[in-house]
């Protein structure tokens, strides 16, 4: 029973995989708390509330020796981490940690870490998905994952509030939370205005900064004192607002001068092309508000719908929460620069498509954006397209599209290569082509592929 | 049931390093968040107060 890469800072147990399915080995050293957990009624308060995912005990597995438990938690079918969520995403993160952290305090245990990672959306929420999180609380204590706390959620919060809603990136340099010196450092000045940045961020960076080499003195905590830190983080953090800027991916269907019966058509060829074919996971590549992933909401499918602009992001991931749509996974990601594998050895945290296995990838009104906008050509992208999914639904834009047109408005045309047959040929190479159809309301081409066998 | 936990295990679970002056520092903000509640509770009693007795006056004017 090997331990995850990633699975190895804390000595209350570790993740493993057997039959490839996540398990998680509790240690000797940890039952205290374990049992505590189970017994004082916290567990079920925590999974009955959704904060906590639930598990099973699974006595019959092979155990190391000094493993006393098996758990088999409920199986997360996508992990996304923080650097892809949106605002409200990583706000109601922080919140679920919170809302763990207050819980366990009124049960007589405390949350000893706070980072993102714990933090998994299931069904359209966030919940904590490390069940060995909870010690025995003591009174006299202060948090021991306050600085955690800070530097994973309100460190990339209020960059993103008062800098620029792109800024949760920074987890990517600083998978262990943004070092708060670092976010000070970025941070206008009426961020320092507002009491609860100047305490989190600004002052205990300074405090730090003096009273490192500083000889520790014992100080005492109180349980009110405690209360009134969760609970001050938490009214902060809830009644954030994130940054107001546009981008050019605002209100695309609305604003666009694509019209309202080609997105109808395209509505009925997709549902066409994927009715012909069965499917569990379907992801969605820059799904934009998520126009086509919506298609399946509330369906037994599992939608993973993709795109760069976290405003469209944002916008569809608070469209599923206020419509309680559980199957549709919005993310940020850019396809230029997918989230890359991290952590020790660059093997804590596998890249993007590591982790996301879909049936069918739809790929609408995207090629023309990849090879005339960032000159990726055609056979790289089929060559991607292959390494995703079995099937691919794929729009082709020609040149002749007033979207084309623009995006070729201010450049040269270095692109001999991208016309419909040139497409049709490379596709071909892995592909077989299912369906294939023009559309009556613009210049494109709608393409069912099925991967070709190696 | 009551566990006895030595010091040292204490240590050990909790793993993280919570920063040497986390303490301190975490009496500093629950200090001063406490003192911001307090006043602001204070704060608004004192408008309830006098918005209630304009409330008052205006029904009573209505009546």
């Amino acid at each position: 029973m090997k331990a995850l890469a990633s699975s190895y800072k804390d000595p209350s147990g570790y993740m493993f995989m057997h039959e490839q399915e996540l398990y998680r080995a509790v240690n000797k050293i940890y039952l205290p708390q374990y049992e505590k957990l189970m017994n004082s009624g916290l567990y079920t308060e925590l999974t009955k509330e959704g904060l906590l995912i639930s598990h099973q005990e699974e006595p019959k597995l092979p155990k190391a020796a000094d493993v006393v438990k098996i758990l088999k938690p409920v199986q997360i079918p996508l992990i996304s981490y923080a650097y892809e969520w949106s605002f409200s995403m990583l706000q109601d993160a922080a919140l679920c940690t919170l809302q763990n952290a207050l819980k366990a305090i009124s049960f007589g245990m405390t949350l000893k870490d706070a980072n993102t990672f714990n933090i998994q959306f299931y069904q359209g929420k966030p919940v904590l998905i490390d069940t060995l999180s909870f010690d025995f609380y003591h009174e006299k204590e202060s948090w021991v994952a306050y600085r955690q706390f800070c530097e994973c959620f309100v460190a990339p919060l209020v960059l993103m509030k008062y800098c620029n809603l792109s800024l949760n990136k920074l987890l990517l340099a600083y998978p262990n939370g943004i070092p708060l010196t670092v976010c000070k450092s970025m941070l206008p000045l009426k961020a320092k205005l507002n009491v609860h940045v100047y305490l989190h961020v600004f002052l205990q960076s300074t405090v730090q900064q003096r009273s490192s080499s500083a000889p520790v003195r014992k100080q005492v905590f109180t349980k009110q004192k405690m209360l009134t830190l969760l609970n001050g983080l938490y009214s902060f953090i809830k009644n954030m607002k994130p940054a107001a800027d546009k981008t050019t991916w605002d209100n695309y269907y609305e604003e666009t001068i694509l019209s309202k019966q080609y997105l109808q058509e395209k509505k009925e060829l997709v549902s066409k092309y994927l009715n012909q074919i069965s499917f569990s996971t379907l992801l969605d590549l820059g799904a934009n508000e998520g126009e086509f992933s919506l298609l399946y909401k509330n369906t037994d499918k599992q939608i993973i719908a993709v795109d760069e602009d976290r405003h469209c992001i944002e916008k569809l991931y608070v469209t599923c929460k206020t419509n309680k749509i559980s199957n549709v996974q919005p993310l940020i990601l850019d396809l230029m620069a997918p989230s890359a594998a991290i952590g020790w050895n660059n093997e804590e945290r596998d890249t993007f498509f590591k982790r996301v296995k879909p049936d069918v990838t739809l790929a609408l009104a995207l090629i023309h954006h990849l090879c005339i906008a960032h000159n990726i050509s055609i056979p790289q992208i089929i060559s991607l397209l292959h390494s995703i999914s079995e099937y691919v639904i794929i729009e082709f834009v020609e040149k002749a599209d007033p979207k084309v047109e623009q995006l070729l408005a201010n450049r040269k045309d270095i692109f001999e290569d991208y016309h419909l047959e040139g497409f049709r040929q490379q596709a071909l190479q892995k592909f077989d082509i299912i369906a294939e159809q023009s559309f009556s309301t613009a210049s494109r081409t709608l393409f069912l592929l099925k991967r070709k066998a190696d | 049931m009551m566990y006895f936990r030595p010091f040292s295990i204490m240590n050990y679970l909790l793993y993280i390093d919570p920063g040497s002056s986390s303490m301190i520092i975490q009496m500093i903000v629950a200090g001063a968040l406490g003192a911001v509640f307090f006043f602001k509770n204070g704060w608004y009693k004192i408008k309830s107060f006098f918005t209630r007795e304009e409330k008052k006056e205006k029904s009573e004017s209505e009546s």
